[in-house]
């Protein structure tokens, strides 16, 4: 009877472990972007396809050169349209990776990001001899407003689903970007240095 | 007292006269040879210089520029900028894409060069300056 029991505590301890583990690595390979859009109603619903793959492309060349620091798999079935600003031929679109990090495009031009408490938004500045300079990026779920800091003009950029967006206009370029302001739910600003 | 030569009514010394003329054709195919020779190879694989800090949307060259950040360029709090151009041979920029994030893990992508209109064969730079981007790149074109 005491070896049954023995045994049976063992048994029971093994399971225990054996199960934390599987537990653990399935929590691993799920984290979540701190973006609600994803787990929206229309989450996937992403037009253009052919623009979505080929930023997907790039980011499985980036997790394959660097497997330990790079993105991660693309979920391109989660893949969203964040935002298409009227007047501008941009539509901002993103999907989540399988580590976390959130990969944003406009025009098929984008970049990959990890939200945090200390990093509430991600962006790219985008130059095109068409359309000039735009800033655009994704932000987490308690970002309230996004500022561009143009030699010291404050302006807001559009922030919705997510996704924020602002359009220079033609007598301002990229170098006249000081800083990009990110204010979140408890009134903290987070302040990303471009130009200063 | 030198001998006048009839080939040589200005009294010029014979060998002195003839080497000019060899001499020049003789230089200028060796450079016709060198000058294919670069060109034939610059066609093929060449290098050139981009700076950031080059007149707003101006600089480089007729290619598409693509900036890896490499670890020995990234800031001391560990975060960086990337760059990533398409260029045109009269130096202006076709389009350009600036990411900012964590020095290990921002990378830049531009998409095809013809979603801008043009077609151009990628890159490849590296940064080689720690607080700006001077790029050096390596290219290969049909």
């Amino acid at each position: 009877m005491s070896r049954f029991l023995t045994l049976a505590t063992v048994l029971l301890g093994v399971c225990g472990l054996a199960g934390a583990a599987v537990g653990a690595g399935l929590a691993s390979g799920t984290e979540t972007p701190l973006m609600a859009i994803f787990t929206a109603p229309n989450a996937g619903a992403a037009e253009d396809a052919a623009q979505v793959a080929d930023f997907a492309e790039a980011v499985r060349r980036w997790t394959a050169e660097a497997p330990d620091t790079g993105p991660g798999e693309p979920l391109t079935g989660k893949a969203t349209t964040l935002l298409a600003p009227t007047g501008t031929p941009d539509t901002l679109r993103a999907f989540p990776t399988s580590k976390g990090r959130v990969c944003f495009e406009v025009l098929g031009a984008g970049t990959c990001g990890e939200l945090g408490p200390s990093s509430p938004i991600a962006m790219g500045i985008l130059y095109t001899k068409d359309a000039g300079t735009r800033v655009f990026g994704i932000a987490s779920d308690d970002v309230t407003r996004v500022q561009i800091d143009l030699a010291g003009d404050l302006r807001d950029a559009t922030l919705r689903r997510n996704g924020f967006h602002y359009r220079l206009s033609e007598s301002v370029t990229s170098n006249d970007i000081r800083r990009v302001i990110s204010t979140t739910s408890d009134g903290q600003r987070h302040v990303l240095a471009v130009h200063p | 007292m030198r001998r006048r030569s009839a080939r040589n009514p200005d009294d010029a010394p014979n060998d002195h006269g003839h080497r000019p003329s060899r001499f020049r054709v003789a230089i200028f195919a060796a450079a016709c040879v060198l000058t294919f020779a670069a060109s034939a190879y610059a066609a093929y694989d060449y290098q050139y210089w981009n700076n950031s800090s080059t007149p707003n949307n101006s600089g480089g060259g007729d290619l598409d520029v693509l900036y890896r950040n490499y670890n020995d360029s990234c800031s001391g709090d560990g975060y960086a900028w990337t760059k990533s151009i398409y260029g045109l041979a009269d130096g202006s920029w076709v389009a350009t894409l600036d990411g900012y994030s964590a020095c290990a893990i921002n990378k830049t992508h531009l998409g095809p060069s013809t979603n801008y209109g043009y077609t151009y064969v990628q890159s490849k730079c590296r940064n080689i300056h720690g607080s700006s981007i001077w790029l050096i790149c390596n290219t290969s074109r049909p």
